[in-house]
């Protein structure tokens, strides 16, 4: 299955989020409410365009709205295989964080 | 405003791929622009968009030279441009590495193209292109005084010729000048050392004004550097040793600071960094010392022995600062008499930039080269071409297969390229690293005609003109090999039934080995026009027998000097004479194979005032001087004891001076006029010819003689030293010392400052001419055997396959002989296709080798006949070869092969 990057991770995550919503712009607000971080619009959409290589997400097009000027929109969706790679990752994640937290909050 | 920038959505437009996925990329930027326009200031919002747009350009780019095209998510391309050329290189090299048979060949030619090439190219750009390695090398200048009627150099049209400077003058300049600043002497001089055991010793120095450090960015390594106080008249007398200088003598220890040599105090060390500048001359200064304004000997305007150098003021040109300094000097000579001549004509002053004066008439023989490499490359790369097209004869099968597989044209031609690109660049090591080799044997041999050779080295550019060389090369001789076989593969049906091979690509190998061969001409038209100047030097009368001929030369002015100038003449020769052994000595102001150090001004009486006999050089010359050299006179006596200060001043005349002044009569009898060439000095001195001499070489063999003529010492006082020449068959080191104790007794103080065999200088002076004549010889030998290597493949692989064609012949009728002239027919037209365009191109272009011949023309038709012939036959004999070949075909076999 194909290994995830950080901010691929996050993308997916943010997709998974917000459902049926999630076009570029409402996945770049969604991100950078999440991090806290501006996301450079470029990062996004190169981020995008490797995660449906990988086959990990899909897109559907929509009617655009009229700020849009005609451009049609993409909606993204999290494949089969996109939501496996997210659990996987997930679970690896919390393999390594337990027995952590303890240890962190100390260090705080 | 509330649109976003004009300039960002057309960059959007033009970057992103077309296609649902670029526009809903731009769609989702307009969007975010218009939420951002509602709740935001117009400013913010447009630099927020225009900062987005380049981010998403860039990122879309990055992506697609990686091979990620956005839209494409299943392109089935896996991996760009980049990665598909990357791909092919591995498997190619594996290919070339399991079958190196024919590229070794290419590579071993085109390694010695480059080779050659690049070590020209080091040489051009060191020498040529690379700026001084001093402070604002293009600001810096030479200023000189002028002769009338002398003001350009004959080798060098653009640069003035430039002679030696008063310090007088250069404070007149330093006042009056406005677009030359920082005008600073440099005067050389000797400087004698006492006698440790070994002799004594003159060494040379100099004498530098207050900022000449400064100008040069000299700096001092060890000690200290001049003060002012240094540069007064009077002030104790101090020395700055030169970095060589001191690790020879001093061994590098700081202990040398502090010595007193010659009654002045080493004070510092010079850096080793900055070389001395080329236009000094070739002796290296060991010592460096102040130079005072204020000494009275630089009062006088006569003494014309500094170099004076400067730098063009901003923003001033050159052509400027030759016209001001024209003025200026105008003014000055007006006012002073020793700028003066009889005539009335005043010497002129000059600037040239000092690069410029450096490099002096380098730039042409230089190029000269550069050709002759460019040309050898040129024909190496054809070979390579050659080499290739026949490969791709062989290679049509793999090809097809390819293409049945899915790869298209562009693939087939890109392995090509990319083979071609693989075995240059393997031959540009190669090559690069044989001419590291040859740059550093090249500064070893140590030609003096090459100027700045010390700082010849293989630098960036040199390496990057290599690896172009090498790019374009891999490219050039692989491209249309590539495209040939690209569409014989995608050809149906290309096999036909007798021509095995493309009609298309026969034509082209055939072109390419005629312009091989074209070359070959080229070359060997040089090189015999090369060997006829060498044997020409060598054989060149000398005017005097060199054999067993011993030079010495010693100074004249020294301490202790209480001799007169004739007094010590008489006394050097009468002591070499005495020596056991010799059987002739006599002395002279200048050697043979020495440049003539006297120039006068000489005219016939009748002559115009202002005219002057061109070229004349002078000699000072005790009697016996001809027998000494082995030289009979032509006509008339040798000086006599009788030619003394108080008789008539007479001459010696040589053979050029009567063929370009007395065709018509006997010069024996006849007056010349002799004047000083400096001006100021009032009067003509007429002199007696008594006797004719032949044409002694002056400063090399190849040189035109120059009109001379030689007068007693006991007439003129010549102050500048001697050189004595002694017949002897006696060598050694025995003898030697003998020679330096006889010298001894004009002044013990004073050193021998040469000590050498004659003929030895007659070997050096064929060096440059050996040189030439083994570069281009090289280039002819390697270019000559690759043509026949041409048209031996070319002839050999054709008719290879074309043997079932062969057995048709034979079977209808045809004889051995018949198929055999067939194929020296062919060989015949190929070899007749090089020849007619290589004598064409050969006829243009040995004019540029114009001043490399000595007593030979350009195109002169015996050479031009010699180098045609000789190709012509290598080249048949190549063609000869694969005839006797198919003259052996068997007729059963070569049609039962398919």
């Amino acid at each position: 299955m194909a290994g995830l990057g950080e901010f691929e991770q996050l993308v997916l995550l943010a997709i998974v989020r917000l459902g049926s919503d999630a076009a570029g712009p409402e996945l770049a607000r969604e991100l950078e409410r999440a991090i806290n971080r501006r996301v450079t619009r470029g990062a996004l959409y190169s981020t995008l365009n490797r995660l449906e290589t990988k086959g990990l997400v899909d897109w559907v097009p929509e009617t655009p709205g009229p700020d849009r000027r005609g451009h049609i929109r993409r909606v993204f969706s999290a494949t089969r295989e996109g939501m496996v790679a997210l659990r996987e990752s997930r679970n690896a994640l919390l393999t390594m964080w337990e027995g952590l937290e303890r240890r962190l909050e100390k260090g705080r | 405003m509330s649109t976003p920038s004009r300039w960002g959505q057309r960059l959007l437009t033009r970057t992103l791929p077309k296609g649902p996925v670029g526009d809903a990329i731009k769609g989702d930027l307009l969007q975010e622009f218009a939420e951002r326009i509602r709740r935001q200031p117009a400013m913010f919002a447009r630099l927020w968009f225009n900062l987005q747009v380049v981010s998403v350009c860039m990122w879309s780019l990055l992506d697609r030279w990686r091979g990620h095209r956005w839209g494409h998510p299943v392109s089935g391309r896996r991996g760009g441009i980049l990665a598909a050329a990357w791909a092919e290189v591995i498997p190619t090299t594996r290919a070339l590495v399991r079958r190196p048979q024919g590229s070794l060949l290419i590579v071993a030619t085109l390694a010695a193209g480059f080779a050659a090439t690049t070590t020209v190219l080091t040489v051009a750009d060191s020498v040529l292109v690379r700026p001084l390695p001093y402070p604002n090398p293009d600001s810096l200048v030479m200023v000189g005084m002028v002769s009338p009627g002398r003001e350009w150099r004959d080798d060098a049209p653009h640069l003035q010729q430039l002679d030696g400077v008063a310090v007088a003058t250069l404070v007149e300049w330093r006042k009056r000048l406005q677009s030359v600043t920082s005008l600073e002497a440099f005067e050389p001089l000797s400087t004698l050392l006492p006698d440790t055991g070994a002799g004594p010793e003159l060494v040379r120095t100099l004498s530098v004004t207050e900022g000449g450090l400064d100008l040069l960015g000299l700096t001092v390594a060890a000690g200290r550097g001049f003060v002012p106080e240094d540069f007064t008249h009077g002030a104790p007398r101090v020395l700055l040793i030169s970095d060589a200088a001191w690790r020879t003598r001093y061994g590098g220890q700081l202990s040398a600071i502090g010595r007193v040599q010659a009654g002045a105090t080493i004070v510092g060390v010079l850096s080793g960094s900055v070389p001395q500048p080329e236009v000094l001359g070739s002796t290296r200064f060991e010592f460096w010392s102040p130079l005072a304004l204020d000494n009275p000997r630089y009062q006088n305007r006569a003494r014309r022995t500094a170099y004076v150098f400067g730098r063009l003021r901003a923003g001033a040109t050159l052509a400027a600062a030759r016209a001001e300094l024209a003025g200026v000097q105008r003014a000055i000579s007006a006012e002073h008499a020793e700028y003066r001549f009889p005539d009335g004509t005043l010497h002129g002053a000059g600037v040239n930039g000092l690069q410029q004066q450096t490099v002096g008439s380098a730039a042409r023989p230089i190029g000269v080269y550069l050709g002759a490499t460019l040309l050898l490359l040129l024909i190496a790369t054809v070979n390579a071409a050659n080499l290739f097209l026949l490969r791709s004869a062989d290679r049509r099968g793999d090809a097809q297969l390819r293409m049945a597989l899915g790869a298209g044209r562009g693939r087939i031609v890109a392995r090509t390229v990319i083979e071609g690109l693989v075995l240059s660049s393997v031959a540009a090591v190669a090559g690069f690293g044989a001419a590291h080799l040859a740059v550093a044997m090249l500064v070893d041999l140590g030609i003096t005609s090459i100027p700045r050779l010390s700082e010849v080295a293989v630098s960036g550019r040199a390496a990057l003109a290599a690896a172009t060389m090498a790019a374009l090369t891999g490219v050039f001789a692989t491209v249309i090999p590539g495209v040939q076989l690209a569409r014989s593969a995608g050809a149906i049906g290309g096999e036909r039934a007798f021509a095995t091979v493309a009609p298309g690509g026969r034509r082209r190998r055939q072109i390419l080995v005629a312009a091989q061969v074209a070359i070959a001409v080229v070359l060997a038209v040089g090189a015999n026009l090369l060997l006829r100047t060498y044997t020409n030097v060598a054989d060149a009368d000398l005017g005097f027998d060199d054999h067993q001929l011993t030079a010495m030369t010693l100074p004249l002015k020294g301490p202790n000097m209480s001799l007169s100038e004739s007094e010590a003449w008489r006394l050097g020769v009468e002591a070499v004479r005495a020596i056991p052994g010799v059987s002739a000595a006599a002395a002279a102001s200048d050697p043979p194979f020495a440049d003539p150090s006297w120039a006068p001004w000489v005219s016939l009486p009748g002559d115009p005032v202002t005219e002057r006999r061109p070229g004349v050089v002078a000699f000072v010359a005790t009697p016996g001087f001809f027998d000494a050299v082995g030289s009979a006179l032509v006509a008339g006596r040798d000086f006599a004891p009788s030619d003394s200060a108080v008789s008539e001043r007479v001459a010696i005349v040589n053979q050029q001076f009567v063929e370009e002044n007395f065709a018509a009569g006997d010069p024996i009898g006849a007056l010349i006029l002799l004047r000083n060439d400096g001006a100021g000095t009032p009067d003509h001195t007429p002199l007696r010819i008594v006797g004719v001499a032949p044409d002694i070489v002056q400063q090399r063999l190849e040189d035109r003689v120059r009109p001379a003529m030689y007068v007693p010492y006991t007439q003129e006082p010549w102050p500048y030293g001697m050189t004595v020449l002694v017949r002897s068959s006696r060598t050694g080191e025995a003898f030697e010392r003998e020679l330096r104790l006889a010298a001894r007794r004009v002044n013990p103080s004073l050193p021998v400052t040469a000590l050498y065999s004659v003929s030895q200088r007659r070997e050096g002076s064929l060096a440059e001419p050996r040189l030439r004549l083994l570069l281009f010889g090289s280039f002819a030998a390697v270019s000559l055997l690759l043509s026949v290597v041409g048209v031996f493949g070319s002839l050999s692989h054709e008719w290879a396959r074309r043997r079932r064609e062969l057995g048709v012949r034979m079977a209808l009728g045809a004889d051995q002989s018949a198929l055999s002239r067939l194929v020296l027919k062919q060989a015949g037209w190929i070899v007749a296709s090089g020849l007619v365009p290589g004598v064409a191109v050969s006829l243009m272009l040995s004019r540029g080798l114009q001043g490399f011949l000595f007593r030979v023309e350009p195109t002169d038709l015996t050479v031009m006949a010699g180098a045609v012939s000789s190709v012509a036959l290598a080249a048949l004999l190549a063609g000869w070869l694969p005839a006797r070949s198919v003259a052996r075909t068997d007729v059963a076999s070569s049609l039962r092969r398919p």
